[in-house]
């Protein structure tokens, strides 16, 4: 078949045709492993993530291997593709999903999902891996969402725990020699399940009590760890960092290279995910940064360069590593962008030498309308930093500043609420007192509010999640009381929440309902033009399934979970201290200026050993 | 100094826009080692200007854009640097080099395409050739045109047609080439070409058709 011919008649082409700068060409009679990298998402966001560009740069650096890439493709693309039976292919090579010996799918969030079952049905991959043969490849996953992967295990041959660098690389060095060996399809996962962070679900039985909690979790298979530990790297600085950046011929949604500067948050926020998967903190120094930046615009031309991490002001010697690098790219006119960074008025200084004369938006990320609520959840910002922040940005010509809450948090009351209404008014308040020749003209303060999903490996993940007509008359509450002409209101639907803290705590009951939904037509859940809540409702209900058993229960603490074999080396205790103290409106300090015992610190690096 | 590149643009890289390709180029050009001459300002950027914007899914063998650099340099180190940086399906052709430029897009006037038709195998080609050759030999060529707000306009485009020739050099294939009006005044999307030739033929007597640039006069 023609691609070209598909080609002529869909939206942006360019998506299907990979050839950008950087991308990897290898000659395919040297290579032993051909391995595709799989994003459940449109090429605009996928090459977006940083975790791509990491692997793939990690897997073409060997030379008996090639990576290649594919993504979702737009719904008109699979249509064509569809009527006239083109498999889903790769950018690179142009080959069918089922014709590679491994490919990875990469969990970042749950309305995700059922996008990776489409791609493996248009890859022409059977969507079981029980129903996989010899010649068939293994289909593996990691990313954020694999540490709680059981609503979607039964589509992966295995699923990897932690960060990539090393990892990946065994669980390829043992295919080769598996492949070598000629033995079965199961001699591959018995072998790779006795290396640290690789999970064979098949490997485990789970077993429910009459109420629907999980009774056990036991391995059936000796080869398998009763308990999977996450990987790590320890020193960053060690590993590799893609200097071969793809550059995308199509704007992306995040088209600058990335300079990860460490990884793993210092804060503890309670109800961040990322921030408790991700400890230790470990940093890159700022010498083997500096050598990364100057070879990715090197090689790339981007007149931009973000400094990626969770919380850009932690970084130890961030002043330095930005004063190096916009002496470095000044001359050169590349910019810097520096997100999550704290406002304080050096900050402010420094944003506004980055920024020259643009003054977009200001950032803030309360996430809760009161101190009292943001102890609960242990967001160490309080209403006077705010303020502050704002007053000084105001003074330096900045007149839109936007803020980030979320509504539906563990014992919020209407209370809190107003305070959301409260701080806005506040913040126009602030830019009033400033006299109108120090002061940009057309304020605008924009509140925004997504609705609180529970996650697993937090502190939140035994309360339950509010209930649609709750979140809905929180919204309508905050859309009738934000009346000051310069607050504008945005928020999220909240269906599409609501089903995501559904799967976000799922056990293995819902990959049926994953395949019902499937073969109902969801996909591109994540985008609002398609995500359909009576089909997914109605998934559930074919499958005789309550989704609301899963997230709008009150977990007890003493239960088991569905990820009770899964250990993030931040222990179960060390959760139950923190549900404790969010109850009790107890602050944790950072990792830097207390340690807090969570356990991370038994990988032997990062923050927990700093001087 | 200007530098006037003709270059050309490949199969693997015809579905990038014009806005996209533009930015690619700009990119490229900052990989080299080029002295290259910004354009003063708060945003300062590469000087870059094109001759006449290539519709998605077209290839070409006759490309121009300018690019300002300080100093005199050898046009071959221009060329050999730029083609180190360009991704593959893009070549820089020849380079002239000249103190000032008249707008590159002001010079175009004319155009050649080459429309390739690859016909389905049970089709007639000296049949089909008689059939387009009847289409554009007629006094006029009216045909559909997507014109604003997506409604459909008909338009008549012997005016811009200077030349046509229809051949078929092998089985299975019928060239249509045209010679016609470019530029910013006066000019024939190809993809009206191509709008002219299906309304004469059927569904099942095609595969595809490519489209090609195979000159542009400026001058």
């Amino acid at each position: 078949m023609n691609i070209d011919r598909l080609l002529k008649q869909v939206e942006k082409p360019i998506r299907y045709t990979g050839e950008e700068i950087n991308m990897c060409k290898k000659c395919l009679d040297d290579i032993r492993f051909r391995y595709c990298f799989c994003f459940p998402d449109v090429y605009e966001i996928g090459m977006s993530h940083l975790g791509l560009r990491i692997l793939y740069d990690l897997y073409n650096r060997r030379d008996d291997t090639y990576c290649e890439r594919a993504f979702a493709p737009w719904v008109d693309m699979e249509e064509h593709i569809r009527k006239n039976n083109v498999p889903l292919f790769s950018l690179e090579t142009k080959t069918p999903l089922n014709k590679f010996d491994m490919i990875g799918f990469t969990l970042q969030y749950e309305m995700s999902f059922t996008n990776i079952l489409n791609m493996l049905e248009l890859g022409n991959v059977p969507l079981l891996a029980k129903d996989r043969k010899e010649e068939d490849p293994f289909v593996m996953a990691g990313g954020p969402c694999a540490y709680n992967s059981e609503p979607i295990v039964d589509f992966f041959d295995f699923i990897v725990l932690g960060e990539g660098e090393e990892l990946n690389m065994e669980v390829t060095d043992e295919w080769i020699k598996w492949k070598e060996s000629g033995e079965p399809r199961v001699k591959y996962l018995e072998r790779i399940a006795q290396i640290e962070g690789v999970y064979v679900p098949s490997f485990y039985d789970v077993s429910y009590n009459e109420d629907g909690t999980i009774k056990s979790i036991e391995t059936n298979n000796e080869n398998a760890k009763p308990i999977l530990t996450k990987r790590i790297i320890k020193d960053l600085d060690k590993v590799t960092y893609p200097e071969k950046w793809i550059v995308p011929y199509l704007s992306v949604v995040h088209d600058r290279p990335m300079l990860e500067i460490f990884r793993g948050c210092i804060r503890g926020c309670r109800f961040c995910q990322a921030g408790f998967l991700y400890r230790p903190v470990r940093e890159k120094t700022v010498e083997v940064l500096e050598e990364n930046a100057k070879k990715l615009i090197e090689n790339t031309g981007y007149e931009e360069i973000a400094l990626s991490s969770l919380s850009t002001s932690d970084y130890r010697q961030f002043h330095k590593l930005a004063d190096d690098l916009i002496c470095e790219f000044k001359p050169k006119n590349v910019n810097l962008s520096l997100p999550s960074l704290r406002i304080d008025s050096v900050n402010l200084k420094l944003l506004e030498e980055v920024n020259n004369v643009r003054k977009s938006g200001l950032t803030f990320a309360p996430e809760a309308g009161t101190q009292r609520l943001r102890d609960v959840i242990n967001k160490g910002i309080t209403e006077e930093d705010i303020l502050n922040g704002c007053r000084l940005a105001f003074k330096s010509g900045w007149n839109n500043v936007k803020l980030y809450f979320m509504i539906g948090l563990p014992t919020e009351t209407y209370n809190d609420l107003q305070g959301i209404v409260d701080l806005a008014n506040k913040i126009v308040d602030v830019y009033y007192e400033i006299p109108k020749a120090e002061r940009a003209k057309g304020l605008v303060v924009t509140v925004s509010t997504s609705t609180f999903v529970p996650k697993p490996f937090t502190p939140f993940q035994w309360f339950p999640q509010d209930d649609l007509e709750t979140i809905n008359a929180k919204q309508e509450y905050l859309k009738t009381h934000l009346t000051n002409r310069a607050v504008k209101y945005n928020w999220h639907d909240s269906k599409t929440s609501t089903m995501e803290a559904v799967l976000a705590k799922g056990d293995r009951r819902l990959n049926k309902v994953l395949l019902r939904a499937h073969e109902l037509g969801c996909k591109f859940d994540s985008w609002g033009e398609f995500f359909d809540y009576d089909k997914w409702l109605q998934a559930f209900s074919d499958c005789n399934l309550d989704p609301f058993f899963y997230s709008r229960r009150k977990i007890d603490l003493e239960e088991s979970l569905p990820w009770e074999h899964i250990n993030i080396m931040v222990s179960k205790e060390f959760f139950k201290k923190e549900y404790n103290n969010a109850i009790n409106e107890k602050v944790t300090q950072n990792c830097r200026a207390k340690c807090a015992g969570c356990g991370a610190a038994k990988f032997g690096c990062g923050v927990c050993y700093e001087k | 100094m200007i530098y006037r590149m003709k270059f050309e643009k490949r199969d693997e890289v015809k579905y990038i826009g014009h806005l996209d390709t533009m930015r690619t180029f700009t990119r490229c050009i900052k990989k080299t080692s080029l002295p290259i001459k910004f354009s003063t300002g708060f945003n300062p950027r590469v000087q870059l200007a094109f001759a006449l914007p290539l519709a998605v899914g077209v290839t070409s063998e006759c490309e121009f854009f300018d690019l300002e650099l300080n100093g005199d340099l050898d046009c071959q180190v221009v060329i050999d640097e730029l083609n180190k940086a360009f991704p593959s399906g893009f070549k820089v052709l020849t380079c002239e080099k000249m103190e000032h430029a008249k707008g590159l897009m002001s010079l175009v006037k004319e155009a050649t395409y080459e429309i390739t038709i690859a016909l389905s195998s049970d089709a007639n080609n000296e049949e089909i050739v008689q059939k387009i050759n009847d289409r554009f030999s007629s006094d006029e060529i009216v045909t559909e045109k997507q014109g604003k707000n997506n409604q459909i306009e008909n338009v008549d485009i012997k005016p811009l047609i200077i030349e046509c020739n229809v051949t078929s050099p092998k089985y299975n294939t019928v060239i249509v080439s045209v010679h016609c009006l470019a530029g910013s005044a006066k000019n024939l999307n190809p993809n009206l070409i191509v709008n002219a030739i299906k309304s004469v033929l059927t569904e099942d007597e095609v595969d595809d058709y490519n489209i090609h640039r195979k000159d542009l006069m400026i001058n």
